[in-house]
């Protein structure tokens, strides 16, 4: 390790190893080093009180003080510290000058350089004016405002002429503070098209004529309106279609719409092809008491699709296998997917006549519960809410 | 849609309290208290429902609902014979 006290036998320009490691120096931006003679201190050493730095070099001048902080040689340096020279010239670096006074030196030829290097038009305290006055300060302080303002506006004006698509009755839209054109609403959504052109659907005006009644496109799903009473035939020729064979009954629904009198109900077969790999929608409208025709002969899966939608919505479906509620139990009373049918559990005449009857105790019980929204939980889940209920501060810290 | 805006659709009177509602010569239906807005929407829904086969029927001449803050109540005014 390199030695890191004083070195004074150490010739100046002694060649050092750069593989070794070495202490902090001092920045050097020349190659002066200080006499052999002269003092040197430590760089590694805790840098002399502000007071001790006056008395090893030479006395300032008021041009080195000026050079150094910015201000007018007429007061005193705040900071204390000395400047040997502020020239550029480092040949004019005293011969005796400690570490202190030769970095701060240095720092002031900095400045000297950075100011020199300055356009003439640029306001410095040390360029422009080389007293530093205060005045000159607040002067370059409001030229740099007025610059930034300058930028700042003559930004806003580029913005305000950037290019747009002309407006009619919007001649002034690029000035400055003129009202802007109003933002052009939104159009409306897709909306479906007429689908009569569709291949599928001439093919199957073809073969089964009034048996279409409608068609329609919307967001490429092909949906088309069949003949009640066809139903069965057009499902037939969909799933027997050369081209595109609809082998797959993907899904059987049904839409309840009250405010349709004459057909509330809509029956959806969702049909896809799995060779030609396409898909249609059939919708059959119906009445509640006209019911529609099973297509349980066409798509065996349609079996218990059915029963679904007859549970739910009480559409019977004519020459089915076995149709009977699927979901609820066979005297359940109500069809729950229908609109006058409450979402909320409600006491009816089955659960009247197939559940215990509830004790005043009970039904206490039951009251809070809902309350609570516990009925929805697990045994388990619903004795940890108890738990966490009875001690209620330990939930809540700030009813403490 | 809440339960105003399907009393709007359906031309059904809306009632704050039961008391408004017989006060002004309706007769009272079955009572609702559902326990959330959506099921509150689905309580007026099943009420209107039954409401609308009564006006159509001719039954009532007027239907309404009692929105309380946790209740849906149907009312409607009898069709005057004479």
């Amino acid at each position: 390790m390199a030695d890191e006290t004083k070195q004074p036998e150490t010739p100046p320009q002694a060649p050092e190893r750069e593989d070794a490691p070495r202490a902090p120096q001092p920045t050097r931006t020349d190659d002066k080093s200080p006499s052999p003679g002269a003092p040197v201190q430590d760089a590694g050493a805790l840098p002399p009180p502000p007071e001790s730095a006056n008395t090893g070099g030479a006395p300032p001048t008021p041009e080195s003080q000026a050079a150094q902080t910015g201000k007018a040689p007429s007061g005193s340096s705040s900071s204390g510290t000395t400047v040997p020279a502020a020239s550029g010239d480092p040949t004019q670096a005293p011969a005796a000058e400690t570490p202190e006074e030769r970095k701060t030196r240095l720092i002031a030829e900095a400045q000297a350089r950075k100011a020199a290097a300055q356009p003439p038009g640029g306001a410095s305290p040390a360029a422009g004016s080389p007293t530093g006055s205060p005045s000159a300060s607040d002067a370059e302080k409001a030229a740099k405002i007025a610059e930034a303002k300058a930028r700042v506006a003559a930004a806003k004006q580029a913005a305000g002429d950037k290019p747009s698509p002309p407006q009619p009755g919007a001649a002034a839209a690029g000035a400055p503070g003129a009202p802007k054109a109003p933002v052009k609403k939104k159009e409306e959504g897709p909306k479906p098209t007429d689908a009569s052109g569709h291949a599928l659907v001439k093919r199957l005006r073809e073969r089964l004529k009034e048996a279409v009644l409608e068609a329609s496109e919307f967001l490429g799903q092909l949906s088309i309106r069949i003949a009640p009473p066809r139903i069965v035939e057009v499902c037939d020729a969909l799933k027997r279609d050369s081209q595109t064979p609809f082998n797959y009954l993907s899904d059987l629904t049904c839409v309840h719409t009250p405010e349709r009198e004459d057909a509330p109900f809509e029956i959806v077969y969702n049909l896809y092809s799995i060779t030609g790999n396409e898909r249609v929608r059939l919708k059959v409208a119906v009445a509640e008491d006209e019911g529609v025709e099973s297509v349980v002969s066409v798509w065996p899966t349609a079996n218990w699709m059915e029963r679904e939608v007859y549970d739910l919505f009480g559409v019977a479906f004519r020459n089915h296998p076995d149709l009977r509620r699927i979901l609820l139990p066979e005297d359940w009373e109500g069809h729950p997917f229908r609109k006058e049918y409450p979402l909320e559990f409600i006491e009816n005449n089955w659960t009247a006549k197939h559940l215990p009857e509830f004790s005043d105790v009970q039904k206490e019980q039951l009251a809070q519960r809902r309350a609570y929204g516990l009925e929805s939980l697990s045994t388990e889940e619903e004795r940890r809410m108890r738990e966490i209920f009875r001690g209620g501060k330990e939930v809540m810290p700030k009813d403490k | 849609m809440s339960p105003k805006e399907l009393a709007a659709k359906y031309e059904a009177k809306v009632f704050d309290t039961p008391e408004a509602a017989t006060g002004a010569g309706f007769e009272l239906t079955e009572t609702m208290s559902p326990r959330n807005t959506w099921n509150k929407a689905s309580a007026a829904q099943a009420i209107l429902s039954k409401l609308l086969a009564r006006r159509k029927s001719g039954e009532a001449a007027e239907i309404g609902l009692v929105l309380d803050s946790k209740s849906v109540t149907g009312c409607y005014k009898r069709r005057d014979e004479g």
